[in-house]
């Protein structure tokens, strides 16, 4: 089964989203920072990853590129709340960077998990 | 009145202003951090109630509980948007940008809200005039004039002008002389008496009493453009429209490319 990482410093969201993919029968690593993130980062198993932008010790850009060092072919959804997308925000920096897809906070855990679905089907 | 006291108390009230702006920018900093957190904490609600929403009869009293919860977390998301109105976007540099690209991306944001009967116009005669800016920050500000405009427009239609052009300016009160940006928000909708232009960027000003307006977007963009060292002036009439025009001292040298 695919893997997917979620690097994310609330534990509660954390923990809400490693429990919806894993009821999808993905393989989740979670990590609470960006220095964690890459840290556990195996490319043999995550396929995919979800990364907040916003964190102390090493930020999700960071995430981004290094992942996109290690396994260019890693499918990457950012998220943030920092507030809505336009020029010079967060979210469009982290698109610039390689993100495939990015959420805004709040969003419908669903929608997320769909997109997921969708991205490793095309894997 | 004499003169001189009339002038204390113009500088007097000019100083309160600028404090109650000190402080509304304090609050919208707060207020944007909590925005952000709380943004976090709903998107917890929302996946923690749809995974049990999977879990049971819809139609049960269960079901319709957390239908009601996420009803609820629809209604903070809601506050947690006007929270964020209240803050400046988070504090990016701010970089030599070319205000074409901007104007272009304003465009972009509210082409699919443009009512029916309603055009917007881009008359952009210095595509390559370039301004130092936090480029979210002015996208900000163009946004919410852009969108006042067709607020303004949004019973009777009509047309939103936005103007690019490279002005020079002697010295006055607020600028010095030099070479700026000239960028124009030019509506024909209903327009505004002396007294609301008069008012239109003091904060908590609304002329929108029924609306969810907070009355610090147009506060903000006062904020956003005194800090580039900038003017805002307003011309307005009732029935007549209303022209905004910004000022921003132009840069030289390379500019950033917007993603």
């Amino acid at each position: 089964m695919a893997g997917v990482m979620v690097v994310e410093d609330d534990p509660a969201l954390r923990g809400m989203l490693r429990e919806a993919l894993e009821k999808r029968k993905y393989v989740v690593i979670t990590a609470g920072d960006g220095r964690e993130a890459i840290a556990k980062f195996r490319p043999s198993v995550v396929d995919l990853v979800i990364t907040d932008l916003l964190m102390p010790e090493e930020d999700g850009l960071m995430v981004i590129m290094k992942v996109k060092e290690i396994k260019p072919s890693t499918r990457i959804i950012a998220i943030s709340g920092g507030g809505k997308a336009g020029p010079g925000s967060y979210l469009l920096m982290a698109s610039k960077l390689g993100a495939d897809l990015v959420f805004s906070k709040p969003f419908l855990p669903s929608e997320l998990v769909q997109k997921v679905k969708e991205m490793l089907d095309k894997h | 009145m004499s003169v001189k006291k009339q002038t204390r108390n113009n500088d007097s009230l000019t100083s309160e202003k600028a404090e109650i702006r000190n402080c509304i920018r304090q609050y919208g900093k707060l207020a944007g951090g909590i925005a952000h957190d709380l943004n976090t904490i709903i998107t917890t609600i929302y996946g923690y109630s749809e995974m049990a929403l999977e879990s049971l009869d819809e139609s049960s009293e269960a079901g319709q509980n957390i239908r009601n919860i996420i009803s609820a977390a629809d209604r903070a998301r809601e506050l947690t948007g006007r929270l964020m109105d209240l803050s400046l976007p988070a504090g990016n540099e701010k970089k030599t940008v070319r205000v074409s690209d901007i104007i272009k991306e304003t465009v972009n944001l509210i082409r699919p809200s443009i009512p029916h009967a309603t055009e917007v116009a881009e008359n952009i005669t210095s595509p390559e005039i370039l301004v130092s800016a936090d480029p979210l920050q002015l996208f900000r500000a163009f946004t919410n004039l852009a969108v006042n405009a067709l607020q303004a427009m949004e019973t009777t239609g009509g047309r939103l002008t936005i103007t690019l052009e490279k002005v020079t300016a002697g010295d006055r009160k607020k600028l010095k002389a030099g070479e700026y940006a000239l960028i124009r928000f030019a509506d024909t909708g209903k327009g505004m008496d002396k007294k609301t232009a008069d008012k239109m960027f003091d904060p908590f000003f609304t002329s929108r009493r029924n609306s969810n307006g907070t009355g610090l977007g147009l506060s903000l963009v006062y904020d956003i453009i005194s800090d580039l060292g900038g003017d805002i002036n307003v011309s307005s009439g009732v029935n007549e429209g209303t022209v905004i025009d910004i000022l921003i001292p132009a840069e030289k040298g390379k500019f950033v490319a917007l993603p």
